[in-house]
């Protein structure tokens, strides 16, 4: 997906566009408009964390994936399509009660919890800031 | 919301008086995509009364009939549950465009957040949440042979065996496979606790978010459309959800107070609390509601329901798998 073009990245112009919708469009809108408007630029810190965060967060779900269902990637590979295979097939497996002896429940729940960590740096910073309940 | 809709309800107001109705200051409170919640004055013969109009956009969406949820309102209103008092009902969806009723307006807060902070400015947070297990001990008392005959009940032996088939029927349907709500879903499987023994008229969503606070606390439980036979912990365990706290964490019940707040009031007011079964929903609700923001984004995705928020929605199915990882985390 990189292509070689002048700066700004593609994130750095993304960070652009969250101050602008932040800082000068969100602040005199109203109503229903104000609340997209705002949603809007949540949504676009999303993209801009993704672009910046995400190539390496799929590496390491990738290989914490593979280490629990045991079978061998190329953990440096930059394609997603066998990270959502490895996903679909880890679900597939949960469900059918691959976790259920205590041992293998503990790791399991360590590495979604890492994995979700990860996802949560992309769309929600700070939510995993709460680990009571 | 058409400018046509106040004369409308003027005319079909004054049919139903038999005397001239007139209706001020029509204004929306709320638009979502299932209803409409309107504020206006209804005026005849000098008296005035402030009424709500809670309009489903069109009947093909609706979950419940409205007569049939008006008949809900006004049995728990019966049973001593703060309901706004359901004046009208209209399953006619020539009058205004979709099927509606007319309540009391009761006055107050429900934005969660202002909600919280009017809570935390007069202190009655301990109070909320007392009123609410008292509403819901009265709401689980009603005999569910009193409730509208088509009402939804649980399929297969119960409430609990329901909960869990809805659950992987919702794991199918993702796009893109969740190991959290999976593994979730096993431990929902292998815990499934016994199904109650009784069952009650559950409202199914009452929340921060669907209630009326005034400086003295509750006034009112709104959004009775998702009403349902079913266990009454199901009740009990959704307003603890993380989701409802809006940040204020530590206060497991809507971000105003302890479970035990909760608890007590509910078996104060006779409710029977079974612990294992509380938890049970709490696990269900978290990931119910993260399949349930999926959906929403599906909903974007393939135009049924296109909206910035309901895109947003995706974005916000970790937050569920976090808050579910909480919850069953081991040995503790």
């Amino acid at each position: 997906m990189t292509s070689v073009q002048q700066p700004p990245t593609a994130a750095e112009l993304l960070a652009t566009v969250v101050e602008v919708l932040s800082d000068e469009v969100v602040p005199v809108l109203t109503g229903p408009v104000q609340h997209n408007a705002r949603v809007a630029a949540n949504l676009v810190a999303i993209v801009e964390r993704e672009l910046r965060l995400g190539g390496d967060a799929a590496k390491r779900e990738r290989a914490a994936i593979a280490a629990l269902l045991d079978v061998d990637v190329d953990v440096d590979s930059n394609g997603t399509g066998d990270l959502a295979t490895l996903r679909a097939r880890l679900a597939a497996e949960l469900r059918g009660g691959m976790a259920d002896d205590d041992t293998t429940n503990e790791r399991v729940w360590h590495t979604l919890m890492s994995v979700v960590r990860d996802d949560l740096a992309i769309a929600k910073p700070g939510h995993d800031a709460w680990d009571g309940d | 919301m058409p400018d046509a809709l106040g004369p409308a309800l003027a005319a079909w107001l004054s049919e139903q008086a038999g005397r001239a109705v007139e209706v001020d200051g029509l204004t929306v409170a709320s638009t979502g995509a299932r209803r409409v919640n309107a504020l206006f004055e209804a005026r005849t013969d000098g008296t005035a009364q402030r009424l709500a109009l809670t309009m489903i956009p069109t009947a093909a969406i609706q979950l419940l009939d409205i007569r049939d949820e008006a008949d809900v309102r006004l049995l728990a209103e019966s049973a001593g549950v703060p309901v706004p008092h359901v004046h009208h009902v209209c399953a006619d969806d020539a009058v205004l465009g979709g099927p509606f009723f007319i309540s009391t307006a009761v006055d107050g807060e429900t934005v969660p957040r202002r909600v919280l902070r009017l809570a935390g400015e007069h202190g009655v947070g301990e109070r909320i949440v007392d009123q609410l297990g008292d509403a819901m001990a009265r709401l689980h008392a009603i005999d569910p042979a009193a409730a509208p005959a088509t009402i939804p009940r649980p399929e297969g032996s119960g409430p609990i065996e329901t909960g869990l088939i809805g659950i992987d029927t919702h794991l199918e349907l993702l796009t893109e496979p969740s190991p959290v709500f999976s593994y979730a879903a096993r431990w929902l499987e292998r815990h499934m606790p016994a199904e109650p023994d009784d069952l009650a008229v559950v409202h199914s969503d009452i929340r921060n978010g669907n209630i009326i606070v005034g400086d003295d606390g509750l006034r009112a439980i709104l959004d009775w459309e998702g009403t349902r036979i079913g266990d009454p912990m199901e009740d009990l365990a959704w307003p603890c959800q993380r989701m409802w706290r809006f940040r204020e964490d530590s206060r497991t019940v809507g971000g105003f107070a302890g479970v035990d707040v909760l608890r007590s009031a509910y078996e104060r007011a006779g409710g029977r609390w079974d612990q294992q079964r509380f938890e049970w929903w709490r696990v269900h609700g978290t990931v119910k509601w993260g399949l349930g923001l999926a959906s929403q984004a599906r909903a974007h995705l393939d135009g049924s329901f296109r909206s910035i928020v309901t895109a947003a929605s995706g974005r916000r199915v970790v937050e569920l798998e976090y808050d579910t990882l909480l919850l069953l985390r081991p040995n503790g």
